[in-house]
Order: C-alpha cells, then sequence, then structure tokens
C-alpha cells in the first residue's frame, strides 16, 4: 500500500478533529437524550476517521483493526443505551436530560 | 536396655522418613471436614470425632513409621530433611516448607499424636452431647495441625507458624464456652500474655536471620552450621553483640507457651475451656513447646553464657514458686495447673543445666502422667455437674473406684513415687541439676519435689478417701442448666469405657515409661543424644556435667552426689509426703485446718497465688486503663470540641462552595471534564510537543 | 500564519453560537452566513497551507459535506433530522475512507452506521417521542427548542479544537514513522496457498510479463519468482520476478484487515465478541424491566386539564 504523506495526513486529522469538537458541543449543549447518544455517535466518526488516516500514513492495518472495535463499542452502545433511554423516557414520559438530576449535591 | 530401631532397620528408609509429609496433612484434612462439612452439614456432625479420632491416629502411625524410617539412630549424623514445597524466597531469605526429622522430632510426635489421639478419643465422649461437638474437635484438628508443624518445621519461620497456631487453637479452646464471660477473658488472658513471649520469639527470628543470614536448622546448626563460637569470631562487631541477645529473646517466647514466671499468669486461668483441651494443650502439648524450642536451639543457646543459666534459674525458681501456690487451691483443675507450670519449670531447670536428655524425658512421662490426671479429674468433674472445689467434695473412691485407682497412678508418678515414670525423670533432671555449677537450683528442685508429693496427695485423699459426701453443681459443660440432665441427676458415677479406656492407656505409660525408656542406654537416651538436642560442646560441660558426665565417676568435684543418692532422697522423700499427706488430709483433716489458720499470712499469700494477677493489674492493666481514659476524654473534648468545631469549618466553607458545580447534570460534568482534558493536552502540547 | 485558522475557527463558533437552538430569536441567518464563512475560511486556508502536496477535490468535497452535516445535527431541532443529518456525515466520512484507501472500512460503515445503528436510533426517536398534532416547530417540547449551556460548550469546542489544531499546525516536522509498511509479497508469504498457480498466470499476463499460452507451473514467494511453463512442452522452463505490486494488490483491503485482525489482535477479536454478547444480555434485561411511570400522574393531569 502506498502511503500518504504528513500534510495530507494532516487534512484528515482536521477533518476528524472536526467532527470530534463538534460532537463534543452537541453532548454538551443538547438537551434531548437521543440526540446526546447520537452526539456520541458523531465523536466515534471523528475517531475512526483518525484511526484510518493514521492506519494509511503508516501503511499497516491495525488502525483499521482498531475501526472494527470501535464498531462493536458503538453498536453495543447503541444496543444499551437506547435501551436506558426508553426505559427512563417510560418512567418520566420525557427526553430532557435535565429530568435526570437527582445526583446534584 | 532396649532399641526398637536398633532391632528391626538398620539404615534410613526414605521412603519411609518421607511420609513425615502426610503427618500434618490427616489433621488438616480432619480440620476442613470437621470447619467447613460438618458445620454446614447438620445431621453428619455426629462424625466429627470419628473422623478426628481417625484422623490422629493415622497420624500417630505416621509418625512411628517415620521414626522406623530412621532406622540405627547411633549411626545418625544430624537430622534428615523432607522437602514439601518452597514456601518464601525473597531475595536472599528462602524459608522452604519442609520438615526436619530427628529423633527430637520424632519424639515430640509421638508425644503429640500419641497422647492427642488418646485424649480426642476421651473427649468424644467427654463432649458428647455438646452444641459445639463439631467445632470442638475442628480446633483440636487445628491444634495438632500446627502442633505437629511447630515440632517438625526445619526452619524458624515455620516453628513460628506453628507456635502461633498453637497459640490461636489455644486461644479458641480456652474460650470454647464462648458465653461464660471467664472463659472469654482466660481465652483473652493467654493470648495477650503469649504475644508477649511471641514478641520476644518474633525479634529473635528476626536476630537470627540478621546475623546469619539464614534461619533453617541444617545450615545454623548442622556440621560446619553458621551458629558456632568459630565463625561468629569472624563477623562484624555489632553482630556479635546482637547474637548475645538472640538466645535472650527466644527464652522469652518460650516463657511465654510454657508459662513460666513472669509470663505464667494465663495457664491456670486456661483451665476454662473444656477439661480435655486443658489435658492435650496446656499440660500435655502445647505448654512444652517452649522446652522443645530450647533443646532444638541449643547450640543457639549456648551462644550466649549467661543464656541457659537464665533459663535453669527461672525453672527452678518457677518449680518451687508455682508448687506452694498448688499447695493450698481448692479447685482441681487450678491445682493440676500449677503443677503443670511446676513441672515446666522442671524441664526448663533441665535444658538449662544442659540436661537436655532428663528435661524431654521428663516432658516425655509428664505428657502422659499429666494429661491422666487431667483427664481424671474431668471425670470427676463430669459426674459432679462441673463441681471442682476439693472443699465440697470428699470420699468419692467408693463411687468411682476407677476414676480413683487411675488418679492415684497418677499421682504416684507426678508425685515420684519410686520406679513410676515421673520418678525416673525427675531424677534424672534432680541430679544433673545438684551436680551443675547451680547445685542450690538442684536442691530447690528437691524441695520442690516433697511439696509435689504433699499437695498432690492432698487432693487424691482428699477426693476419694475419708467420709462420702458432695455437693453437685449446676453446670453441664460450661453451659448452666436448669433442669437436672438425666445422667447427672443420680450422683457420682463411673465413667463409661470410651472414656477410661484412653486413661488405663496414659496410666500404664505412667507407670511403665521410666523402667522401660529410661537408663544410660534406654530408648530415651539414644534419641536425645543423637539429635541436635545433644549436647556436644566444652562450655555445656563446663556449665552443667553434660549427659556425657554420667559416664566417668573419676572427676567430682567436692560437692558430688550421686545419682542413687539423689534417687534415695527424692523417693524417700516422696514417700513420707504422701504417708504425711494420708494422715493429713484422710484421717485428721482437721488437724490440717487448724495448721492452716495458724500460719495463717502465708497460707493467704500462697492461696492469692503471691498476689502476681494483682501486681499485673496495677502495674499494667490499670495504668493503662488510665490512659485509655485520657484519649477517651482527649478524643471528647479536643477533637470532638475544638478542632471539629474550628477547623472542620474549612472543609465546610469549601464545600458549599463548590456545591453548585455538582448540579446533577451528565452535561455539566461532561463540561468540565472537557475543560480538564483541554488543559491538561495545552500543558503537553506547549511543554512537551513545541 | 497559523493564526489565521483560529480566526475562521472563531467565526465558525460564533456562527454555531447563533444556530444552536434557542427558545429566543436569534439572528439565524447570521448565524448560518458566519459558519459557513468560517468554514470557507478554513478550506481557503488549507489550500494555501498544502502548497503542492493538496489532496484530491474530492476531500474538500467530503469534509465540507460531513461538517456541515455534523453542524446540522447538533442544531435541528427534531432529532428525526437530526439523525438523518448524522446518516450524512457517515456517508461523507466513509467517503473519505475510500481516499484512503480503506474501502471495507468505508463500506462496513455504511452497512452498520447508516443500516443498523441509525435504524435503531429512529425506532427510539419514534418510540420515545410525544405525539405531535402538528409540524409547526414551536409545538415541539422545550427540551429540543432550548440548547443548554451554548455559549459555554461553544467556547470550549473552540478550545479543543485550538489546541488540537495547534499541534498538527504548528508543530514542526514528520510525524514518526514507527511501523514498516506492509508490502505485497511480505503480506502474500504470511498466508500459505494465498497465490495460486493459476491466479498467477492470470495476472502475470494482464501485467504483460508472460505471454499467451504459458503458465505458472511453481511459485517461490521466499524469492518473489515463479517458475513458467512455454506454450510447446520439451522446451525448458524460466523464471519469471513476481512484482511486489502485484502480488499485494492480489491481497486486497477487506483480506489485510482480515488477516491483521486474527494476526495480531486475536484477543480483542474474543472481547468484542464477549462486549456484544453482554450488550445483547442487557439489552434484554433493560427491556423486560417493568417501569413504574413517575411522570405519569402529572402528564396525567396535564392531559386531562388540556
Amino acid at each position: 500500500m502506498e502511503t500518504i504523506d504528513a500534510i495530507t495526513l494532516n487534512h484528515y486529522l482536521l477533518t476528524g478533529a472536526a467532527l470530534f469538537t463538534l460532537g463534543m458541543i452537541g453532548f454538551v449543549a443538547r438537551r434531548n437524550l437521543i440526540v446526546i447518544f447520537l452526539c456520541t455517535e458523531m465523536m466515534f466518526q471523528g475517531i475512526v476517521l483518525t484511526l484510518v488516516a493514521f492506519s494509511r500514513y503508516h501503511g499497516n492495518f491495525d488502525g483499521q483493526a482498531f475501526v472494527i472495535f470501535v464498531l462493536t463499542i458503538a453498536a453495543a452502545e447503541a444496543a444499551l443505551a437506547l435501551g436506558l433511554v426508553v426505559y427512563l423516557y417510560r418512567r418520566k414520559n420525557t427526553l430532557d436530560a435535565e429530568a435526570w438530576s437527582d445526583m446534584k449535591g | 536396655m532396649f532399641t526398637l530401631a536398633e532391632t528391626i532397620m538398620p539404615q534410613i528408609d526414605q521412603s519411609l522418613v518421607d511420609l513425615a509429609r502426610w503427618i500434618p496433612a490427616l489433621p488438616a484434612l480432619a480440620l476442613l471436614i470437621n470447619g467447613v462439612v460438618f458445620a454446614a452439614l447438620k445431621p453428619l456432625r455426629k462424625l466429627s470425632a470419628a473422623v478426628t479420632i481417625a484422623a490422629l491416629a493415622g497420624s500417630f502411625v505416621l509418625s512411628v513409621l517415620v521414626m522406623l524410617g530412621l532406622g540405627d539412630i547411633s549411626q545418625l549424623h544430624g537430622g534428615i530433611t523432607v522437602h514439601c514445597f518452597e514456601w518464601i524466597s525473597i531475595g536472599d531469605f528462602t524459608a522452604n516448607f519442609a520438615f526436619f526429622i530427628d529423633p527430637l522430632t520424632c519424639v515430640m510426635l509421638l508425644v503429640v499424636t500419641g497422647v492427642g489421639t488418646l485424649i480426642a478419643i476421651y473427649a468424644s465422649g467427654y463432649m458428647a452431647g455438646d452444641p459445639g461437638y463439631y467445632r470442638f474437635f475442628a480446633y483440636i484438628a487445628l491444634f495438632i495441625v500446627a502442633m505437629t508443624l511447630l515440632v517438625l518445621g526445619d526452619n524458624l519461620l515455620l516453628l513460628f507458624l506453628g507456635w502461633e497456631g498453637v497459640g490461636l487453637s489455644s486461644y479458641l479452646l480456652i474460650g470454647y464456652y464462648y458465653r461464660k464471660l471467664s472463659a472469654r477473658d482466660a481465652a483473652k488472658k493467654a493470648f495477650i500474655v503469649n504475644r508477649v513471649g511471641d514478641f520476644g520469639f518474633a525479634l529473635g527470628l528476626m536476630g537470627v536471620f540478621l546475623v546469619f543470614g539464614i534461619i533453617g536448622y541444617e545450615g545454623l546448626m548442622g556440621h560446619h552450621g553458621l551458629a558456632d563460637a568459630e565463625h561468629i569470631a569472624t563477623l562484624p562487631a555489632w553482630k556479635q553483640n546482637l547474637v548475645l541477645w538472640i538466645p535472650f529473646l527466644l527464652m522469652l517466647g518460650a516463657f511465654g507457651k510454657s508459662a513460666q514466671l513472669p509470663l505464667h499468669v494465663w495457664l491456670p486461668d486456661a483451665m476454662e475451656g473444656p477439661t480435655p483441651v486443658s489435658a492435650l494443650i496446656h499440660a500435655a502439648t502445647m505448654v512444652t513447646a517452649g522446652v522443645y524450642m530450647i533443646a532444638r536451639l541449643l547450640p543457639i543457646f549456648q551462644l550466649s553464657e549467661y543464656a541457659l543459666p537464665t533459663v535453669a534459674i527461672v525453672g527452678g525458681v518457677t518449680a518451687i514458686f508455682a508448687a506452694t501456690i498448688a499447695l493450698c487451691q481448692f479447685d482441681i483443675k487450678r491445682i493440676w495447673a500449677y503443677s503443670t507450670v511446676s513441672q515446666l519449670g522442671y524441664m526448663f531447670l533441665g535444658v538449662g543445666v544442659a540436661a537436655t536428655y532428663g528435661a524431654v524425658f521428663h516432658l516425655f512421662t509428664h505428657a502422659f502422667f499429666k494429661a491422666l490426671l487431667f483427664l481424671t479429674a474431668g471425670s470427676v468433674m463430669h459426674a459432679l455437674a462441673g463441681q471442682l472445689d476439693l472443699r465440697r467434695m470428699s470420699g468419692l473412691g467408693k463411687k468411682m473406684p476407677i476414676t480413683a485407682g487411675l488418679m492415684l497412678i497418677g499421682c504416684l508418678a507426678l508425685a515420684g513415687f519410686p520406679f513410676t515414670a515421673g520418678y525416673f525423670s525427675k531424677d534424672e533432671i534432680l541430679y544433673q541439676a545438684i551436680n551443675s555449677e547451680f547445685g542450690w537450683l538442684g536442691w530447690i528442685g528437691v524441695l520442690t519435689a516433697l511439696l509435689t508429693a504433699f499437695y498432690t496427695f492432698r487432693l487424691w485423699f482428699r477426693v476419694f478417701m475419708g467420709e462420702t459426701k458432695y455437693e453437685m453443681s449446676n453446670e453441664h459443660h460450661g453451659y448452666a442448666v436448669d433442669h437436672p440432665l438425666d445422667d447427672h441427676a443420680h450422683g457420682p458415677h463411673e465413667m463409661s469405657w470410651l472414656m477410661n479406656g484412653p486413661l488405663v492407656v496414659l496410666a500404664v505409660g505412667a507407670l511403665v515409661f521410666g523402667v522401660w525408656l529410661g537408663g544410660k542406654e534406654g530408648w530415651m537416651m539414644q534419641m536425645v543424644e543423637h539429635s541436635s538436642a545433644a549436647v556436644t560442646s566444652h562450655a555445656s560441660h563446663d556449665a552443667g556435667h553434660g549427659a556425657a558426665a554420667s559416664h566417668g565417676d573419676d572427676h567430682h568435684g567436692p560437692g558430688y552426689v550421686s545419682h542413687g543418692m539423689v534417687g534415695a532422697i527424692s523417693g524417700g522423700g516422696a514417700v513420707v509426703m504422701i504417708v504425711l499427706a494420708g494422715f493429713f488430709f484422710w484421717k485428721r483433716r482437721d488437724l490440717a485446718e487448724s495448721i492452716a489458720a495458724k500460719l495463717g499470712p502465708i497460707t493467704k499469700i500462697f492461696e492469692n497465688k503471691y498476689y502476681v494477677d494483682e501486681a499485673y493489674r496495677f502495674a499494667i492493666v490499670l495504668p493503662l486503663r488510665a490512659l485509655g481514659w485520657f484519649f477517651y476524654l482527649f478524643d471528647r473534648v479536643i477533637i470532638d470540641g475544638v478542632v471539629l468545631g474550628s477547623i472542620s469549618w474549612a472543609p465546610r466553607i469549601a464545600g458549599a462552595l463548590q456545591k453548585p458545580g455538582q448540579n446533577g447534570l451528565l452535561q455539566g460534568y461532561a463540561l468540565l471534564m472537557a475543560l480538564g482534558i483541554i488543559a491538561v493536552l495545552a500543558v503537553v502540547v506547549y511543554a512537551v510537543v513545541l | 500564519m497559523v493564526y489565521a485558522i483560529y480566526l475562521a475557527m472563531l467565526i465558525g463558533a460564533a456562527g454555531l453560537y447563533l444556530m444552536l437552538p434557542s427558545p429566543r430569536r436569534r439572528p439565524v441567518v447570521l448565524g448560518v452566513l458566519l459558519g459557513l464563512g468560517g468554514l470557507a475560511g478554513l478550506m481557503i486556508y488549507l489550500l494555501d497551507w498544502a502548497g503542492e502536496h493538496r489532496p484530491t477535490i474530492y476531500y474538500y468535497a467530503f469534509t465540507v459535506i460531513a461538517i456541515a452535516s455534523a453542524v446540522r445535527v447538533i442544531t435541528h431541532k427534531r432529532p428525526v433530522y437530526s439523525a438523518l443529518y448524522f446518516i450524512l456525515v457517515v456517508l461523507a466520512v466513509a467517503g473519505q475512507f475510500l481516499l484512503l484507501e480503506a474501502e471495507f472500512m468505508a463500506f462496513a460503515m455504511v452497512i452498520i452506521y447508516a443500516g443498523a445503528i441509525l435504524v435503531t436510533y429512529v425506532f427510539v426517536i419514534m418510540l420515545a417521542t410525544l405525539p405531535r398534532s402538528s409540524h409547526d416547530e414551536e409545538e415541539a417540547p422545550l427540551y429540543d427548542r432550548a440548547a443548554r449551556q451554548p455559549l459555554g460548550a461553544v467556547l470550549m469546542g473552540f478550545a479543543l479544537l485550538a489546541v488540537v489544531l495547534h499541534v498538527i499546525f504548528a508543530a514542526p516536522g514528520e510525524i514518526e514513522r514507527p511501523y514498516p509498511a506492509e508490502q505485497g509479497l511480505a503480506v502474500v508469504q504470511s498466508v500459505p496457498g494465498r497465490l495460486s498457480e493459476k491466479k498467477l498466470t492470470t495476472l502475470l499476463r494482464s501485467a504483460g510479463l508472460i505471454e499467451k499460452g504459458e503458465k505458472v507451473v511453481a511459485v517461490d514467494l521466499k524469492a518473489g519468482s515463479a517458475t513458467v511453463q512455454p506454450v510447446e512442452d520439451g522446451q525448458p522452463t524460466r523464471t519469471v520476478t513476481i512484482p511486489e505490486q502485484l502480488a499485494g494488490a492480489q491481497v486486497g483491503n477487506m483480506d489485510r484487515v482480515g488477516l491483521n485482525l486474527f494476526e495480531s489482535h486475536t484477543l480483542g477479536i474474543e472481547l468484542a465478541g464477549v462486549i456484544l454478547l453482554l450488550a445483547m444480555v442487557g439489552a434484554i434485561v433493560i427491556a423486560r424491566i417493568v417501569v413504574k411511570d413517575e411522570g405519569a400522574e402529572e402528564e396525567g393531569t396535564k392531559a386531562i386539564s388540556a
């Protein structure tokens, strides 16, 4: 496999970082539990892009193998977290994250 | 006279010696079965006695086989090591789980497992009907595991492991009737007093490691062992100084475990435990661990010229001290307890004057007759529902003839009546002591022997002779009962043969072992002479005429007293004292009481055990309690009042300031976390990358 | 010049702040314009910075699509639209993967993310959204209409991106490549029997290294050569060197990822399997819980009064 040079790599890193940051902003700013989880998936997108870019840069496949693991975690998280979201929604009839602030000091 | 091994097997049989591995393993198995299986499955608990007895008997058989495996012990040089597994290995320090088999080990193993088996059989009858039956036998098995490890271990650390293990099982068994306050207190007392001694032992152990770098017997005391004067002369000065302290530290452990002055106070109280426990642990085996330890580590004790004399003096003083207390007590078990302290004093006197043969021999015979005495006392107690007070029983001989006869045998052996086992072993010690440079200790020993005969038969005549009258107590095995139990309602009765059988074996041992095993060429002499307890170095020859001194009669000093003479004095004295005791406590008890009343103050001192407990109370317990009160008040006033009132405001205010940040919202925390990450990342970027 | 990128990002951040949902009236159009300006500034900066080493135009296209869609994911007031825009993000990232020669990953992303995970999201949105009478945005619940701490979030994001980009654009020199690139034959050698004679014959023929009618009879991967039997019988065989690229191309991206996974990350694969199993069990357990509706009374009374 042909490797890419550092400047090209940096382009992809920038895209990955932007996606991650936007996901992070959404995670902090949005109040809907579903959208919050959607934003975590978007952060995964940024990470995955970074991993593949580095995989290409180094010319081996460890990065792409890790993408498989990220996908695994994302799938597991979607199954569990969304199950929990439905559960929480059935308890309080709202998706507002602020409804679940019982742990405040 | 009779050398068992010589006639049967001329050479070492390693396969038999290797069986030693299973000696602690069998009781350990019994412990597991009792402690886990029977604890969980109630219906099976009836079997716990059978399982334990089988395990102990198995260990006894193995011990005999191991001894046979040693072959002709006169050809034996040093011991045989049986390696089990590597236990601890840190840097230069190694402590293997390995066993050191030499004749001394074998003697101890036979005592522990043999007497242990007999007592377990007795206990299966004695403890019948007790709700904690399986628990009792689990503890007994634990004790045997620890005790066999103690005598088998090939290094000081394994010895220490067993040492603490027997301490633990002793604690558990003294406090066996844990509903009784006195039993709990006695257990704590035993444990705490033993800690004092064990602390010394632990320091001594560390000292040995510090000086020699090894703790194995073979490396320390085998051929070319490090613990000899020539090697020590090559060590740096601080090590040479430390060496002088090691025996004294180890000695402290021995004094604690074997209840010597001033750490003897726990043993009489330990009688709160079930009687078979008193017989097994607090008379026959565990308390002799100190004697075993000094005998085993004799070369180390010889490193300091004052160590063995100290042992001898403490032993001799303890012997007469405890004997005088025993003279005026009224509780049967306490009398035997003080008697045990006194007899242990003899053993220490023996090892102290380097008469290890006499000491080990006395240890051996004492195990038999003292176990017999305790168990017969237990039978009396069993018959009278817990009654132990001499003043409330009399003339039981007619109701319990077999018990009376068995106890008579034990009493004769303890009193040193001629040609019983105790007579031979005690005379050996007295003879060696009188002819050592501490002759006066020997004469104290003779005096003690006379007192022993007197108090022993005081007890026997009061309990079994004279007019028959008794008061039942209301206890059954430490649990107070409201209603008379069926088998105790009809008064004193003879025990079943399940309980009397083991006593007969012990009685036979108490009678014949002296004649059978004693003497210059006897089995016991062979065993001791070919173990590490053998007295070899010149220093010990000077300190006390060693065993070898008895061979040549030509270089005796002016104060020399022959063996026959010592025997005649102590034996004759014993007979006289027995007759005297018979006169006072059978025929003319009123006379005895009036004499005791005339000697008022002295009797009072004896009755109150020289006020040692009170002295401890005022010197140690009360100051500590006062200190505790001081700290309690300090805590309440200073800490709770001043500190909580002032300083605690700082964290409270800090907490109040941070409280709004903890708004319970997931995203709030996420934001703060992200800011933290950014901060760390910024530091990394500017400090490391750029 | 590094600071020009910060300026572009700051403009974008301001736009994003205006675009985030708010119950109050915000100049959203201004926000969109600012956002687009920031994005355009970023792209221009990149074009200028890369100089001769510019990647293909597709990179810029996919990046713009990805970032713009991502902004819509976090700013849209209706969760369904957020989910749909997220699919667009996934597609754009998959496109980037294609540019990076990670074909398997690209299609795996589309299938798993867009196909499976997002469908789950849409189902959950369906299950957990209050029925609504009209499509009037004002009727959306407050938690969709109002962002929490938008300013703090945007500033945090700006700081995070600034620090990360500083490493990328201000760090001097190349990033070390600690691993040697995997080359064609090296990979092929690790799989015995992977390159059959028949396959190699086709390959070499299409590369013009052997003539029509000739066929490979033996392969020596160690030496990287193949023994070729000529057309007519009886003539001596000849040896052809296999070009590395040729062999490497034969082992595709998917093969390589699989090889890497099962050679270097066996334990990871096992753990991933366990995690998936646990997630499945956990999801079933959660689904079976009978819920006590705490909000039912309040909501119920509201519904009745309404």
